[in-house]
């Protein structure tokens, strides 16, 4: 979810790519590379093929950016892009995806109702490694908070519904993850 | 969680990740080759052959302008003239190129532009040089179809980079305006804080 000052600066950015600015172009990699790696390498089972895959990510950004429509959507544009370059590198993973997405219980899920917070980082980082990858991915997406639950919908091209009912499984199969691992430490 | 913190649980899932910088520097290279549009191999072909061609101009015409008005001395001023522009288009050419050949990258705003503006003159003189001859040529109509021809070519041309400029001017005015917004929004923020 972005700010208005957020927005502009967005507007501004994709503006100056536009104009094929080099410094623009390097602002904007150097803003979203750490945040896109995070995303890829959550889809992605080997480092190698996160950071080709962000190659390419970039190569699309460079070449797309002209037909942009909306410059203030570029948080959901980039993680579309990134997906996207993940999953045609990955083409078995994406079949898995969809097979899960087909099996979903979309049911309606109130989020107020869950009294539950992550607040360890690195326990979230080595939980998200244990967790299926369609809850890794939307969870991954969550955790970034660059993105609306409308925008993330958007980007896993899935109903609004199920991004609430599936972030609701994946939180409870995280939990559930660090809960074992705590046990096992104790 | 607020929003600040948040920020800082994303911050420190971020820190979280630990990569291997061999494939990292290697993967900056590469980033850095795609923004700066490195001449590579066939890439720099057309520079070349550029490069090539406008020597060539400003040997010939330079050459043309200077020696033959000396051997033959009825050598009309108008074909001096277009002699002596083609060797300074071709003179231009050869800095052009040879300047995108040097530095190795392209520069996108710049460069292409500089490029247009010498297809306009070529055309241009093209069209000067038809002019002239279709004066002395047996056969006008042909002359005129000539010079329709290159005029139309000069024209669309021309619009071409009248639409680039209008373009660029319509990005500047939209850029300083977000420039507005932008401060405009960091004052608001300011306020909100305090």
């Amino acid at each position: 979810m972005i700010t208005e000052k957020e927005a502009i600066y967005y507007e501004l950015l994709v503006l100056r790519c536009r104009r094929g600015e080099k410094n623009a172009l390097e602002e904007l990699i150097r803003n979203w590379e750490r945040r896109l790696f995070y995303y890829v390498r959550r889809l992605v089972d080997n480092e190698q093929d996160a950071w080709d895959i962000l190659q390419e990510v970039w190569l699309k950004v460079i070449r797309g950016i002209k037909s942009l429509r909306e410059p203030r959507s570029l948080p959901p544009w980039l993680y579309r892009i990134a997906r996207n370059t993940a999953m045609s590198h990955f083409r078995t993973q994406h079949s898995k995806l969809v097979l899960i997405n087909e099996n979903e219980n979309t049911s309606y899920i109130d989020e107020n109702n869950e009294h539950f917070h992550f607040e360890d980082a690195e326990q979230v980082h080595y939980g998200l490694s244990r967790i299926s990858l369609p809850h890794r991915d939307v969870l991954t997406l969550y955790f970034l908070q660059d993105l609306s639950l409308e925008e993330i919908a958007e980007v896993l091209e899935v109903p609004m519904g199920t991004v609430k009912s599936r972030l609701h499984y994946a939180k409870s199969a995280l939990r559930t993850v660090l809960e074992k691992e705590g046990r096992n430490e104790q | 969680m607020n929003s600040n913190a948040y920020q800082s649980f994303r911050d420190q899932l971020l820190e979280s990740e630990q990569f291997n910088l061999s494939y990292k520097e290697k993967y900056e290279k590469e980033v850095q080759a795609m923004i700066e549009r490195k001449l590579t191999g066939i890439i720099k072909l057309p520079h070349i052959i550029g490069l090539i061609t406008g020597l060539v101009l400003t040997i010939f015409f330079g050459a043309f302008a200077i020696i033959v008005p000396i051997l033959e001395k009825g050598f009309p001023f108008q074909g001096r003239f277009i002699c002596a522009m083609g060797a300074v288009f071709g003179l231009i050419t050869v800095i052009v190129e040879g300047r995108i050949l040097k530095k190795g990258t392209i520069n996108l705003k710049k460069d292409y532009l500089s490029r247009a503006g010498l297809d306009l003159v070529v055309l241009g003189i093209l069209a000067i040089l038809v002019f002239v001859i279709s004066g002395g040529l047996l056969d006008r109509l042909m002359g005129v179809q000539m010079l329709a021809l290159l005029l139309f070519g000069e024209v669309a041309v021309a619009v071409a980079m009248l639409q680039a400029v209008i373009v660029r001017s319509e990005l500047n005015t939209r850029e300083k305006l977000l420039g507005i917004e932008y401060r405009l929004a960091e004052l608001a923020e300011q306020i909100t804080k305090k």
